[in-house]
């Protein structure tokens, strides 16, 4: 009994890893679509100083991280909003550094250290059921938003403005797509951390899209493959004694080089 | 339709309505007059042809009748109605459009998506008639084909497909033929020649030539001719 115990210790972490794997690719494919990266990046690094202040006043982090994340983007977007085109991918840069460094601070002031293994990759092997649970809902909640407004998002991947001359209104679908974002961000933070979380939104999406012959069937095909690039990393890192979370990330990034390799000779 | 026949009988041609009409339209943009008390009628099946030079507001124009902006003065109706933001029956095909061609979606999902967010019935008839749209435009052979795929003038196709997928009636081209090679001009003229002939209204923005095919339209054909060029020039029509 103890030994079954001890030698399935890694089964829900495992389940962690599969599905982020899941939820994180298919976000990014509409997400990449969007050419919505940066913003969902700044909006992953705004989580910290939400989720520290949370903490400190003995509120939920998953609360206190979400709104942080809302916030950021905000932020950014106004930001943005009123500058010159040239200059909205460097403010959201700076949205995004100045939300980490404010998290940074804040620890700071609160006379903790900044752990910067476990921002940027998280920690899968101590995940446990309530990550499983937060990213389940994650799922639950992609689906719904595909479910009853694939029209509406496949709209905001291939022509927003074309929908604002037809009077179709998309507003809604963006800020439902924009809670959804940061929904999985907070969830997935704690285990994967910001940069498998965002290796796991970006690579398998890329390598969805270029390949696939619909939407429907880049969304399917991201979810496979941020599947099996998260499980044979987790497996991989077991195996060698590697920490799960950089694993994964490589194996990405080992993917995405491939992908191109192999493009390029096409 | 009793009494067209009857009248027409007779002798006498019922006046078509003009689809949209623009009367004492006026615009400022930087401080300058881009529009003073410009007036302006698109009938049905006939093309107008707007010429002027860069930075007379041929752009700014078309925006203003489709309703992506609001004049600073005038009114633009639609079959009589105001019209004051974008309505389906008004398409706009800009210059420089935002669509994302690298979206892994075929050329008839594009063309139909107008019709997603229709009801039930409309969708289901935009879907079968998109498929007859498609062959107006010879573009059935591409409906499969992914967009990633298309050219410049198979692109310009695709859009004026998906504005009658909308059911636009009045369809205002932004520089159509720019970047665009001597067959895809001529396939793109082939293509607006046969929405004249299904009664829909084209305004175009053009410098340069027009295609032989839309030159052979400028002659009288009955009661009035099917296409008329004008020139925008300090903020008004000549």
């Amino acid at each position: 009994m103890v030994n079954h115990t001890l030698q399935s210790w890694w089964l829900i972490p495992l389940a962690v890893t599969a599905s982020a794997g899941l939820c994180c690719p298919v976000l990014g494919t509409l997400l990449v679509s969007q050419r919505r990266v940066l913003s969902t990046q700044s909006m992953a690094y705004g989580v910290l100083p939400g989720v520290v202040i949370a903490a400190a006043i003995q509120q939920s982090p998953l609360v206190g991280g979400w709104l942080a994340a809302m916030l950021s983007l905000l932020l950014a977007e106004r930001l943005a909003g009123s500058s010159h085109p040239r200059g909205r991918d460097s403010l959201h840069s700076v949205v995004l550094a100045g939300s980490l460094s404010l998290g940074v601070l804040l620890l700071h002031s609160l006379d903790q250290e900044t752990d910067l293994n476990a921002l940027l990759f998280g920690d899968l092997l101590v995940s446990g059921l309530d990550d499983l649970i937060g990213i389940g809902i994650g799922i639950l909640l992609i689906l719904l938003v595909l479910t009853l407004r694939f029209e509406q998002m496949l709209w905001l991947c291939v022509d927003p403005q074309g929908a604002a001359d037809a009077g179709i209104s998309l507003r809604p679908s963006q800020r439902w797509l924009t809670a959804l974002s940061a929904w999985i961000l907070v969830t997935t933070t704690q285990a994967l951390g910001v940069a498998l979380m965002m290796a796991l939104i970006c690579g398998p999406a890329v390598l969805a899209l270029e390949r696939a012959q619909g939407m429907a069937n880049a969304l399917g095909m991201a979810a496979v493959i941020g599947i099996g690039l998260s499980i044979c990393g987790f497996g991989l890192a077991l195996a060698i004694d590697w920490p799960p979370g950089p694993t994964i990330t490589i194996l990405t990034l080992l993917a995405v080089v491939a992908g191109s390799l192999q493009r390029q000779e096409n | 339709m009793i009494m067209v026949f009857i009248l027409e009988s007779i002798g006498c041609t019922m006046v078509p309505k003009p689809l949209l009409q623009a009367t004492a339209l006026r615009y400022q943009r930087h401080g300058r007059n881009l529009l003073r008390d410009l007036a302006l009628s698109l009938w049905p099946g006939t093309c107008l042809v707007l010429r002027g030079d860069n930075g007379a507001g041929k752009s700014t124009l078309l925006e203003l009748l489709h309703g992506r902006r609001q004049p600073d003065a005038g009114e633009i109706r639609l079959h009589g109605r105001l019209h004051r933001k974008p309505h389906p029956s008004v398409a706009l095909l800009p210059q420089h459009n935002g669509i994302r061609w690298d979206t892994p979606i075929d050329v008839q999902t594009l063309v139909q998506l107008s019709s997603r967010l229709a009801s039930a019935d409309q969708r289901y008839r935009i879907e079968q008639t998109s498929h007859d749209f498609l062959a107006v435009l010879q573009l059935e052979t591409l409906a499969r084909r992914s967009i990633a795929a298309l050219s410049g003038g198979e692109q310009q196709r695709v859009l004026l497909a998906r504005a009658l997928a909308q059911r636009a009636e009045v369809l205002l081209l932004d520089e159509p033929f720019s970047a665009l090679d001597q067959t895809a001009r001529s396939d793109l003229a082939q293509a607006m020649i046969s929405l004249i002939k299904e009664q829909k209204s084209l305004l175009i923005a053009h410098h340069g030539a027009l295609p032989a095919e839309l030159q052979q339209l400028a002659t009288n054909d009955g009661a009035r001719a099917l296409l008329r060029e004008v020139t925008l020039q300090q903020g008004q029509l000549w």
